[in-house]
């Protein structure tokens, strides 16, 4: 029998492999109403076991990748309903500092959780109250300043970890993974690269 | 509309916040572990027996570990396939009976299509297996999974067994890391924690070789986990000695070239709140597995592959008990289980080599023999026999003490076969004595 948390973290796959699909085919230039019917084709192909392996090709993305945090799975769908929809909630927050609060936590995490020394913060997420604490008045912060987005990942990570949305019991896991902490990286390089361009721009002229 | 989702956030957070505070509220666990020593028979007779766990030929067995029954008879369990890391690779199980001194038939409790059918992802292959009982009586077997690229991209997979591992639940993947869930193997054997809560020792292979515990809550949830060594040290595969509810010694694997490839030591004397800094033990280890037991009266009574590796012979050809009265400082031979240093004076051809492992085979078990003998020997052969050269492996050693006081152990035999030695206190005070 397929566990709850089987099929949470196996949607998360199937998510991620629409979203891909959705933006290839956006490159393609596939008019609207394809776009969206081709995008829900996709994502039902990949719930589709393979005749030979016996396994959905999710499954396979799934054994390499793992499953993809609450914050990953929160963008994706906004990207998803973005496009398919016109609708483009907190577009104009999907910014420097967002970034940033993905990309500084993860720099810490993945080299000390890989061993570099005998610090680990992976055990805050088994339930540390001052780990919560902290997390709760980040939460607040950026509500007061209507940071919705931030608001959103974070409080929906803690939501899902609480009842154990996902087959991992650490907080960590709902909050961050390692593509989105990369993604960010990209993203925040590129913002930057993009700033110093206008700089000079700005200057030369 | 923005004002109505403003409220809405407001009321995520608390309710977020309220359920992730009762679920830390509800983490609280003991610092203290579980002693669970058993006693010395007076009065016995030295008891010394070997036999083979496993009896499926012409395949490759490894990594076999040891639990012991409600009734008194023991399950191992092992990998077994074309070779280690192979698809087709399986977790087999036997049964020990003392009361028959026999072993059940092979047993098959998980192979790589069930496991991935249960967790609804792809498993290319399978290795070491472990058992531990929870304080309900279930018993969970841990196995290592990986879906990509060598052991270092492993995690842990367990099931559990509510009929003392007749029948099996589907497989459930556990989460022990938020770098891709990639890098915890199982080798050692679990403990507890005086309030039921479960021990498990772990290793991370992935840049840095380091060894962990990760705690079970009842339900079989990872509640916590804590660091062993790091960086460098290079300690893998943690066996964890309880010596009393607050003073604890763990031996590991030294895989690395520090601590001049001698067995390393770290203790707690807190109950494995906090664990002290790595340091050496004066045995050599050749970068294998060890097994240990503490006895009641404190000794550590171990199994080591005690020599240096040497060309084909990584150093598992030589494997020894031994015992220490200090804490590990200092340790007594007790008996040579298993000796082919002299094969490593000159280059073994596969006849000389088959010679060899026909006559060890038929001194392991008495039941082998006849056309038995041959096949036994021709499985060792084809896994020990490569580039024209051969060699002998006795390692991953896994020794528990039962409930009647005596001493079960099973290793790797030659990467064909699980041997299986049961001997007792008075054999051991034999072999002191001499």
């Amino acid at each position: 029998m397929i566990t709850f948390t089987n099929l949470t973290g196996f949607a998360s796959i199937v998510i991620l492999v629409a979203t891909l699909a959705m933006l290839m085919f956006r490159l393609l230039r596939i008019p609207q109403p394809y776009l969206t019917l081709l995008t829900f084709a996709v994502a039902i192909i990949v719930c589709v076991p393979i005749p030979f392996g016996g396994l959905p090709p999710a499954a396979y993305l799934r054994g390499i990748m793992g499953d993809l945090s609450i914050t990953s799975q929160l963008l994706l769908i906004l990207t998803l309903l973005q496009y398919l929809t016109k609708w483009q909630p907190f577009q104009h927050q999907r910014k420097t500092l967002f970034w940033a609060i993905i990309v500084l936590p993860a720099l810490v995490l993945y080299p000390l959780v890989l061993g570099i020394g005998y610090v680990d913060p992976y055990r805050l997420g088994f339930g540390n109250a001052w780990f919560l604490a902290s997390l709760f008045i980040i939460t607040l912060a950026a509500y007061w300043k209507r940071f919705y987005l931030i608001v959103l990942c974070i409080a929906l990570a803690v939501f899902a970890w609480s009842v154990g949305w996902n087959e991992a019991n650490n907080l960590w896991n709902y909050l961050l993974d390692p593509f989105v902490a990369i993604y960010a990286i990209g993203a925040l390089l590129c913002g930057g690269a993009s700033a110093l361009v206008k700089l000079r721009r700005g200057h030369l002229q | 509309m923005k004002k109505y989702f403003h409220l809405f956030a407001g009321i995520l957070i608390l309710i977020a916040f309220a359920g992730g505070l009762s679920k830390t509220i509800r983490k609280r666990h003991a610092a203290a572990f579980q002693v669970d020593y058993h006693p010395i028979s007076i009065g016995q007779k030295p008891r010394f027996e070997t036999d083979f766990a496993s009896s499926k030929l012409h395949t490759q067995a490894h990594a076999a570990s040891l639990v012991e029954l409600k009734d008194g008879r023991l399950r191992a369990f092992w990998f077994s396939g074309s070779h280690e890391g192979a698809k087709d690779v399986q977790i087999r199980s036997a049964v020990f009976d003392p009361r028959k001194n026999a072993w059940s038939a092979e047993q098959v409790v998980a192979t790589r299509e069930d496991t991935e059918r249960s967790v609804l992802r792809y498993v290319s292959k399978l290795g070491n297996p472990v058992c531990g009982r929870a304080a309900d009586g279930t018993l969970w077997l841990y196995y290592v999974t990986v879906s990509l690229g060598g052991w270092s991209g492993s995690s842990i997979t367990a099931k559990t067994s509510r009929d003392e591992g007749q029948t099996w639940s589907a497989a459930r993947r556990i989460v022990t890391s938020p770098f891709l869930n990639v890098s915890t193997l199982v080798k050692g054997t679990p403990f507890f924690y005086n309030d039921g809560t479960m021990g498990l020792p772990v290793y991370q292979e992935l840049n840095n070789k380091f060894g962990e515990i990760l705690r079970f809550d009842k339900a079989g949830n990872l509640i916590d986990k804590v660091r062993l060594s790091a960086g460098k040290d290079d300690g893998l595969q943690p066996v964890i000695l309880v010596k009393n509810d607050r003073d604890a010694q763990v031996l590991m694997r030294n895989s690395g070239a520090a601590y001049s490839q001698q067995i390393i030591s770290v203790s707690t004397q807190d109950g494995g709140r906090h664990w002290t800094k790595p340091g050496a033990l004066p045995v050599l280890n050749p970068d294998s597995a060890i097994s240990a037991i503490v006895l009641p009266d404190q000794r550590i009574l171990a199994v080591v592959n005690d020599r240096k590796r040497q060309g084909i012979s990584n150093g598992r050809d030589a494997l020894a008990l031994m015992i220490s009265a200090d804490g590990g400082n200092s340790w007594k031979l007790v008996y040579r289980l298993e000796d082919q240093l002299a094969a490593r004076k000159k280059p073994l051809d596969e006849k000389a080599y088959l010679k060899i492992a026909e006559t060890q085979a038929q001194k392991s078990d008495d039941r082998v023999m006849g056309k038995k003998v041959n096949a036994y020997a021709e499985s060792a052969k084809n896994a020990m026999c490569k580039n024209g050269g051969c060699g002998f492996e006795f390692s991953y050693p896994y020794l528990i003490q039962t409930k009647s006081g005596d001493f079960h152990l099973v290793y790797t035999w030659n990467r064909g076969f699980i041997k299986h030695i049961w001997f007792n206190q008075a054999w051991i005070d034999q072999r002191l004595k001499k």
